[in-house]
């Protein structure tokens, strides 16, 4: 008797599923929560290592020739990206040009010229950043670059008379190993092993991630996915039981996540047969896998469900075959829970692919 | 905007379709914008899903340039002191990497269709590892 390694699952990505769906709110209230969560956060770590400085509940009272510290939202306001309205067409005509390989106007709309904004409720206040004055001496060590819209910082620094803040530092809220939450121990110890007969695997239990599948892509190989299958199903390996047990089996994967991209884009000329085909090949190569182990669905920017985040999961019935199976999750992006008492949080990465992209895509 | 979860002829609506329609609303596509010019200044993937941990934000480009939920109650994306995670993935990624910050593993996940790699967790140690399947 041969059987596959096996981890506690509980599923955490309850809070990305949205039961109501209004959509008459502003977006402001985005911001405000997420200032009123993270401020008080970066505000306690820039109290710690700031040095003196005073601190200001709100920008509207930062001083000129005061050095203090200030918090709020990062904007990145770049010269280089239209308005949203004037050239929406040509924008939606880049997006398109990405999946169709049609030339390749994609150009990056960073550039070194744009500016830096801290702004709150109160007011906003330009950031003069200059990478010599702030590294490495208070805050985190950060790149222009690597802030982006959005995200909540704690800034040091003293106002010029130009009225922008010369800054020193900056601390974003981060994390510390030492806060980190512990693995639930009662979830880790009652993970098993792989087995077969009485001879018991000497590897510990796996989750295989797996993204970007483009099922359905034109020109797509079918034989990698078929080695994938295999190697999970344990098909791959000799049937002699060292060999089910060791490296080249797949008996100690207990759970496969689909990070996104599972389906190829489907254009809008398609008609509705072919664009069907990539989810019909899905649901076939899930039904293989799911007879075997648990798989963990999340759907990526190519995926048939809305295009917002939190993306919800893709519903079930696209996947009539699959549905079958009580080792299939549908999940929403993004995708949280604990596997033998690890706590997993992931995305199918819109946010990272498309910069890695953009990148690409200027030094071609 | 966002089709509704029961009707699965909205689901099959092409996405530029509501990428035109995100448009509108005031986002625009799929992309972060503000990273990434030449190789200079621009981030890498890693540097990018490292950012976005140490912000406690999953998605801070949301909802300037990346379509979002307008949320008024809370913001789910934001990472409470009981929601850092022990390990913290992306999907989509151009090439696998993999780093440890403050004790939590990060993993880039390359796309299958263009690597023919998988990547391979273990829960024990946390350690992982990259398979190919291609030939």
């Amino acid at each position: 008797m041969a059987s596959r390694a096996t981890a506690p699952f509980v599923p955490t990505w309850q809070p990305f599923n949205l039961n109501r769906k209004q959509y008459s709110q502003q977006y402001t209230h985005v911001y405000s929560k997420r200032l009123l969560t993270l401020g008080p956060i970066v505000k306690a770590r820039a109290k710690e290592s700031s040095g003196g400085a005073s601190h200001v509940d709100r920008i509207i009272e930062l001083k000129e020739g005061v050095r203090s510290v200030a918090t709020g939202a990062i904007v990145k306001e770049m010269s280089e990206r239209k308005e949203v309205v004037g050239d929406f067409s040509e924008e939606t005509q880049n997006v398109i040009d990405t999946e169709g390989n049609k030339g390749t106007s994609f150009k990056t709309i960073a550039s070194k010229e744009d500016k830096l904004v801290l702004e709150d409720d109160s007011g906003r206040v330009i950031l003069n950043l200059n990478a010599e004055d702030i590294a490495d001496k208070i805050g985190d060590n950060l790149k222009k670059c690597e802030l982006a819209t959005g995200v909540v910082a704690s800034v040091v620094g003293t106002v010029q008379d130009t009225g922008e803040l010369k800054v020193e530092g900056i601390f974003l809220a981060s994390i510390s190993a030492s806060s980190l939450p512990p693995v639930v121990s009662e979830e880790s110890s009652s993970m098993t092993k792989a087995e077969v007969g009485d001879v018991k695997s000497n590897l510990d239990p796996c989750v295989l991630l797996v993204s970007g599948l483009m099922m359905g892509k034109e020109g797509g190989e079918t034989l990698p996915l078929q080695l994938l299958t295999d190697y999970v199903s344990g098909a791959s390996v000799e049937a002699e039981e060292k060999q089910l047990l060791g490296e080249g089996s797949g008996a100690h994967v207990c759970r496969v996540i689909l990070c996104g991209g599972n389906v190829r884009e489907v254009r809008e000329s398609e008609d509705v047969k072919s664009a069907a085909e990539p989810v019909k090949q899905l649901d076939d190569f899930l039904s293989q896998l799911c007879a075997n182990l648990p798989v963990d669905l999340i759907p990526g920017a190519t995926d048939p469900t809305n295009a917002m985040m939190p993306q919800a999961s893709i519903h079930p019935c696209l996947l009539p075959n699959a549905l079958t199976y009580e080792t299939l999750n549908t999940t929403p992006n993004p995708y949280s829970s604990r596997v033998g008492g690890v706590k997993l949080l992931g995305t199918s990465g819109q946010v990272r692919a498309k910069a890695g992209e953009r990148r690409l895509r200027s030094e071609g | 905007m966002a089709p509704s979860d029961s009707s699965a002829s909205l689901l099959f609506q092409p996405i530029e379709d509501m990428r035109k329609y995100t448009a509108v609303v005031g986002a625009k596509g799929m992309d972060i914008d503000g990273e990434g010019v030449g190789d200079a200044v621009a981030p890498s993937e890693m540097d990018v899903l490292e950012m976005t941990l140490r912000s406690r934000h999953i998605a801070p480009t949301g909802p300037d340039s990346l379509p979002c939920y307008p949320f008024v109650d809370s913001d789910p994306f934001v990472m409470g002191n009981d929601d850092v995670p022990h390990v913290y993935f992306a999907g989509g990624c151009q090439r696998f990497e993999t780093k440890v910050f403050e004790g939590v593993r990060l993993v880039c996940v390359p796309n299958f269709d263009s690597t023919k790699e998988a990547v391979k967790l273990n829960l024990v140690t946390r350690e992982v590892e990259v398979l190919s399947f291609a030939l």
